[in-house]
C-alpha cells in the first residue's frame, strides 16, 4: 500500500511540475511577495530606527526637563513607543490599525497616537495586501488550481478506471494524490518560507527581543501558513474524489475559497461591530468626565472629597493648618485625586475592553463557517500584532504611567510642606524614575492564547481528512 | 429576431444567472445596510459632538446670566472658555451621495475639536480587529463583487455553447453575432445595473435623502464598469475551449484586478512616499515645551510690539495672578498661551511634512490608478460620493482656517488679560462647513474617469476582434 502511494504521489508530482501552473504559480508569488515585503522593509527598519532614537530622546527630555514641581513633570510625561517584532513585517495584523506612540502623562489614559494605516493611501480600505495575507491566500489557490482536477480528471478521462484495475485500492489512489498534491505545494511553501526568512534576518536586526524568540515566532507562523494549506489541499482533493466534474470542483472550490476569504471575514468583522458596538468617543469621553466630576448621587465629587480629605489630614498629622503640615498637602491631594481617576478610568477602559472582548469571541465563534479568521488570527498572534500583544504592551505602558505619576506624587507628599505647591525637584528625580523597560511575552504565550484558534484550524484538517476518508469508501462505485 | 428573443428566453431559465442574481441582491442588501450604518455612525457622532459644544456654551451662558462661576473655573476666563472648557468643534459633513461609497467618513475622525491650546483628538474607541478585515460597504459591493458576478454571467452566457457543442450551430445559425452577444449580455447586464441603482437609491433615501444630479454620473460610471466586467468574461466565454482553463482564467484576472492590484499600487505609493514617523514632531514638540518659556517670551514680545494696544496694566497682572491661599501657584494664562503656541510652531514644519507625504502617497495612487479598472473606480466613486481624501483635506484645510479664527477670537482677550463678557459668548466664532464646488470634482474625477473608459476600451475591442473572427455572418 505505502509502495503504490508513494507511487502515485511521485507521478501526481511530476505531472504538477510538468503542468508548468506550479512554476507559474512560484514566480507570482514570489514576485508579489518581494515587492509587498521588500516595500515594507524599507519603512519597517526606518520606522524602528526612528522609534529606538526616539525613545532615548524622549528619556533625555524627561531626565532634563529642569527644575520645577514634581507635578508640573508629570503633566510634562513621557511617550513610549510600541515593541516593533521582526515578524511584524510579514503581518502588521491590527497593529497597522491601531496607534505605535503611547502618551503618558497625569490625569489622563490617553489612547496611542500614529496610527501606521492612516499614513497610507485609500487603497486599504478594503484590506491590507500583507506577506501573510499572499501566503495564507496564494496556498490556498494553490491548491484549488492544482488539485481540482488530481482525481476528477481521472474519472473524466477514464483513467481511474486502469487504476483501479492495477493493484491500485482507493485508498492508495486517494492518498498518493493528496501526498503528491501536498509535496507540490510543500515547494511553494518552502519558497515563501525562504523569502520571508530573508526579511526576517534582516530585520532581527531591529528588533530588540531574544533572538531565539523571533526565530519561534518565525517557526509558529510559518508553521500555520502550512496548517492552512495541508487543509485545503486535502479539502481539495476530498472534493475532486467527491463530486465527478473537474470544472464542478473547480467552481465549488473556488465559491468556498471567496466566501472563505473574502466574503466571511468582512461580513462577520462588520455585522459584529454594528451588533455589538462601541459607544460613540463623545459618550465615552462625557461618562469619563461626568463620572469624575460627580458622584454616583449626582452630587459633586470634589467639594465633599476635599473636603474630607483636609479634615482628615490636619487630624492625622495633628495641626491646625494646611501650612503647618510636616508633608506637602499637595501630593497628598495629588494622591486621591488620581486615584479617583484612575478608578474612573478603570471602569470605562474595562468597559470598553469587555466590548471588544465580546467582539472577538464571536469572531472566532465564526471561524468554524471558514477557516481564514482562525488562521489569520494565529498568523497576528505569532507577528506579535494581535489583539492580545497589543493589549500586553498597553497594560505595560498604563503601569508604567502609574508608576511615574505615583513617584511624582510620592515626593510631593515627602519633600512638601505645608500646602506642597513650592516645592521644586530637579535633575536627580527625574533620574530615579525608571526608564520603561517591556519584555514581551514569549512565542510559546501565541499557543495557549490562540489555543481555540488553533483547535479551530486543526478541526478544519481533521473534517477536511473525514470528508477525504468518506470520498475514498466511495470512490469505486462514483467510477 | 425571433432568434434572438428565443436567446433570451433561454437566458431567463438558466437558474445559473439566478443564482448569481441572488448572491448579488444579498451582497447588496448587505452592502447597503453597512452603508447606512457607517453613515449614520458618522453623522451621530457629529450629532454627539455638536450637541455636547452646544451643552458646554449653554451652561456657560446660564453661569453668565447668573453671575456664578462655572464647576472647574469662571466662564469669564477666555483661557478656559476657549479650551477644555468651552472650546469649538469642526465637522467633516458626509456628502449627500456619501452611502454609496463611505470612503473618507468611514477612515477618518468626522469630528475635529477645536480649542485654544489643543486639538484633542476624539479617542479611537473602535476595535482595530474589525479594521483588519476591511469594509464590506456598498462601495465594497459595486468595486469588489460586481466585477466577479458580472465575469461569471457573461461567461456563463457565452461559454455554455462551447461546452455544450452547440457552438458550430450556433455561427451557421444566420444570427449575427454582434446581436447574440449583445442580446445574450444585455439581461444579465439589466439586472446589475437595475440592482445596483435600486441599492443605491435605497440607500441614499435611507440616508440623506438628497438626490444631487451626480447621482446619474455614479450611474454611467457603474454601467461602464458592469460593461467592462461583462465584456472580458464574454472574451473568455467566446474562447471557452477549455471551461476549467476559463474559470481559472476568470479567477485570476478578477483577483488580479481588485486585490493584488491595489495591494501593488500601495507598494509603489510606500516606495514612492514613504511614510514618514512622527516622532521627530512629538520630540520637536516636546523639545519646544522646554525651552517653551523663552520661545513663549519671544513670541509675547513680538505680539506686544504689533499690538502695543493690547499690554495689559502692571496692576491687573498683579490682580489676576494673585495666588488662591492652598492653591497651586497661578501661572499667567499669557505665558501658558504663549508657550504652547510656541512648541506648537516648532512643530509645524514637520507635522507639516507629515501631512505632505500622506498627500503624496494619495497622489501616487491616485496617478497610478488606470492601472486597475477597480482602483480607477474607486477614486472616481469616492468623489462622486464626495468622500475622497481630496474632499477630507478641504475639511482639514477649512478646520485649519477655524482654528485661526477662534485663536484670534479669544487670543487677544487672554493677551489683554481681559474677561469674557455676556455677549462675547453669543458673539464667538462658529463653524460653517464649506465643499468644493462641482468644477474640482469634475477635474479630480477626469483621470480616474480616463482610467475607466481606457479600460472599458481595451476589452470592447477584445471582444469586437473576437467576435469577428468567429463571425460568419
Amino acid at each position: 500500500m505505502f509502495a503504490m502511494v508513494r507511487r502515485i504521489a511521485g507521478a501526481e508530482l511530476k505531472q504538477q511540475y510538468r503542468d508548468g501552473t506550479l512554476k507559474v504559480l512560484g514566480v507570482f508569488v514570489i514576485g508579489v511577495l518581494l515587492f509587498t515585503i521588500g516595500a515594507r522593509y524599507t519603512t519597517f527598519i526606518k520606522a524602528a530606527a526612528e522609534d529606538r532614537t526616539a525613545a532615548r530622546r524622549v528619556r533625555e527630555q524627561w531626565v532634563n526637563q529642569g527644575v520645577k514641581h514634581p507635578h508640573s513633570g508629570a503633566h510634562f510625561g513621557t511617550y513610549v513607543f510600541r515593541h516593533s517584532f521582526a515578524t511584524e513585517l510579514l503581518e502588521p495584523g491590527v497593529g497597522s490599525y491601531s496607534g505605535k506612540i503611547f502618551p503618558l502623562v497625569t490625569h489622563a489614559r490617553n489612547f496611542p497616537i500614529e496610527v501606521p494605516i492612516d499614513r497610507r493611501s485609500g487603497l486599504n480600505r478594503y484590506g491590507e495586501l500583507s506577506p501573510g495575507v499572499v501566503g495564507l491566500a496564494v496556498l490556498s489557490l494553490a491548491a484549488i488550481l492544482l488539485g481540482f482536477g488530481t482525481i476528477a480528471s481521472e474519472r473524466e478521462n477514464g483513467t481511474i478506471r486502469l487504476l483501479l484495475a492495477s493493484s491500485a485500492t482507493p485508498r492508495a489512489i486517494i492518498w498518493g494524490k493528496c501526498l503528491g498534491l501536498g509535496l507540490a505545494i510543500g515547494f511553494l511553501w518552502i519558497a515563501i518560507v525562504g523569502v520571508e526568512a530573508v526579511f526576517v534576518a534582516l530585520a532581527a536586526r531591529m528588533d530588540p527581543s531574544d533572538p531565539a524568540q523571533t526565530w519561534l515566532r518565525f517557526a509558529g507562523f510559518e508553521g500555520v501558513q502550512l496548517g492552512y494549506a495541508v487543509a485545503w489541499v486535502v479539502g481539495v482533493v476530498a472534493l475532486s474524489a467527491w463530486i465527478r466534474h473537474p470544472r464542478t470542483v473547480l467552481a465549488v472550490a473556488l465559491s468556498i475559497w471567496v466566501g472563505n476569504t473574502i466574503l466571511l471575514p468582512r461580513a462577520a468583522a462588520t455585522a459584529i461591530r454594528t451588533l455589538i458596538s462601541e459607544p460613540s468617543a463623545e459618550q465615552f469621553t462625557s461618562a469619563i468626565k461626568h463620572d469624575i466630576a460627580f458622584r454616583a448621587d449626582g452630587t459633586e465629587w470634589v467639594e465633599s472629597w476635599s473636603k474630607k480629605l483636609i479634615a482628615d489630614t490636619l487630624r492625622q498629622y495633628g495641626v491646625e493648618r494646611i501650612e503647618d503640615l510636616p508633608v506637602g498637602y499637595a501630593g497628598i491631594m495629588l494622591k486621591g485625586s488620581d486615584a479617583h481617576y484612575e478608578e474612573v478610568f478603570g471602569i470605562h477602559f474595562e468597559r470598553l475592553h469587555r466590548i471588544h472582548r465580546r467582539q472577538e469571541v464571536w469572531t472566532l465563534a465564526l471561524s468554524f463557517l471558514g477557516p481564514w479568521v482562525a488562521a489569520r488570527s494565529l498568523l497576528e498572534g505569532f507577528a506579535g500584532t494581535d489583539v492580545t500583544h497589543l493589549g500586553t504592551f498597553s497594560t505595560a505602558a498604563e503601569r508604567y504611567r502609574r508608576q511615574l505619576v505615583e513617584a511624582t506624587n510620592d515626593i510631593a507628599v515627602r519633600q512638601g510642606h505645608g500646602t506642597g505647591w513650592e516645592l521644586e525637584v530637579g535633575k536627580q528625580f527625574w533620574e530615579s524614575v525608571p526608564d520603561f523597560h517591556y519584555t514581551p511575552p514569549p512565542a510559546w504565550f501565541v499557543l495557549g492564547d490562540h489555543a481555540a484558534g488553533m483547535a479551530i484550524l486543526l478541526a478544519w484538517i481533521l473534517v477536511a481528512g473525514l470528508l477525504m476518508h468518506r470520498a475514498e469508501r466511495g470512490l469505486e462505485w462514483r467510477v | 429576431m425571433a432568434g434572438l428573443k428565443r436567446e433570451v428566453l433561454l437566458l431567463v431559465r438558466d437558474a445559473g444567472l439566478w443564482i448569481l442574481t441572488g448572491l448579488y441582491a444579498l451582497l447588496l442588501v448587505y452592502g447597503s445596510f453597512q452603508s447606512v450604518f457607517g453613515y449614520r455612525a458618522a453623522i451621530n457622532q457629529i450629532a454627539d459632538a455638536r450637541a455636547e459644544h452646544d451643552q458646554r456654551w449653554n451652561r456657560m451662558a446660564s453661569a453668565a446670566a447668573s453671575v456664578r462661576n462655572e464647576l472647574w473655573g469662571s466662564w469669564k476666563s477666555a483661557s478656559l472658555a476657549g479650551s477644555g472648557q468651552g472650546g469649538a468643534v469642526a465637522w467633516f459633513d458626509p456628502a449627500a451621495l456619501s452611502a454609496l461609497n463611505l470612503g473618507q467618513v468611514a477612515r477618518e475622525n468626522p469630528v475635529r475639536r477645536i480649542s485654544l491650546y489643543d486639538s484633542p483628538v476624539a479617542p479611537p474607541l473602535s476595535n482595530p480587529m474589525n479594521a483588519l478585515y476591511g469594509e464590506m460597504d456598498l462601495g465594497f459591493v459595486g468595486l469588489w463583487m460586481l466585477p466577479l458576478i458580472a465575469l461569471l454571467m457573461a461567461h456563463q452566457a457565452l461559454g455554455r455553447d462551447w461546452e455544450s457543442g452547440v457552438w458550430p450551430l450556433v455561427l451557421v445559425s444566420g444570427i449575427s453575432l454582434y446581436r447574440l452577444v449583445l442580446a445574450r449580455l444585455a439581461l444579465p447586464f439589466g439586472i446589475l445595473m437595475f440592482l445596483s441603482t435600486f441599492a443605491a437609491v435605497n440607500a441614499i433615501a435611507l440616508t440623506s435623502g438628497r438626490y444631487e444630479w451626480h447621482l446619474s454620473i455614479w450611474a454611467l460610471a457603474m454601467g461602464i464598469y458592469a460593461a467592462t466586467w461583462m465584456a472580458l468574461g464574454a472574451w473568455l466565454g467566446l474562447g471557452a475551449r477549455n471551461p476549467s482553463r476559463q474559470l481559472l482564467i476568470t479567477g485570476a484576472l478578477w483577483l488580479g484586478s481588485v486585490w493584488v492590484a491595489p495591494g501593488l499600487i500601495d507598494a509603489v505609493a510606500e516606495l514612492a512616499a514613504p511614510p514618514v514617523n512622527a516622532t521627530d514632531g512629538l520630540l520637536a514638540d516636546r523639545d519646544a515645551q522646554l525651552s517653551s518659556s523663552q520661545a513663549g517670551a519671544n513670541l509675547m514680545r513680538r505680539v506686544y510690539r504689533e499690538h502695543p494696544d493690547w499690554q495689559p496694566s502692571t496692576e491687573l497682572v498683579q490682580q489676576m495672578n494673585k495666588p488662591v491661599p492652598g492653591g497651586p501657584r497661578k501661572r499667567d494664562a499669557r505665558n501658558v498661551l504663549t508657550n504652547y503656541l510656541a512648541a506648537e510652531e516648532a512643530a509645524a514644519p514637520i507635522l507639516e511634512r507629515l501631512a505632505q507625504r500622506r498627500l503624496r502617497a494619495e497622489e501616487v495612487a491616485y496617478r497610478f490608478s488606470f492601472l486597475s479598472p477597480l482602483v480607477a473606480m474607486q477614486y472616481l466613486m469616492e468623489e462622486v460620493a464626495g468622500t475622497s481624501y481630496e474632499r477630507y483635506r478641504g475639511f482639514d484645510t477649512q478646520a485649519e482656517a477655524f482654528l485661526r479664527e477662534w485663536r484670534a477670537f479669544f487670543a487677544e482677550k487672554v493677551w489683554r488679560l481681559e474677561e469674557m463678557k455676556v455677549q462675547d459668548i453669543e458673539r464667538r466664532p462658529r463653524f460653517q462647513p464649506q465643499f468644493n464646488s462641482m468644477t474640482r470634482l469634475a477635474a479630480r474625477a477626469a483621470l480616474p474617469a480616463s482610467g475607466l473608459f481606457f479600460w472599458c476600451a481595451v476589452v470592447c475591442s477584445a471582444l469586437f476582434w473576437r467576435i469577428r473572427r468567429f463571425s460568419l455572418v
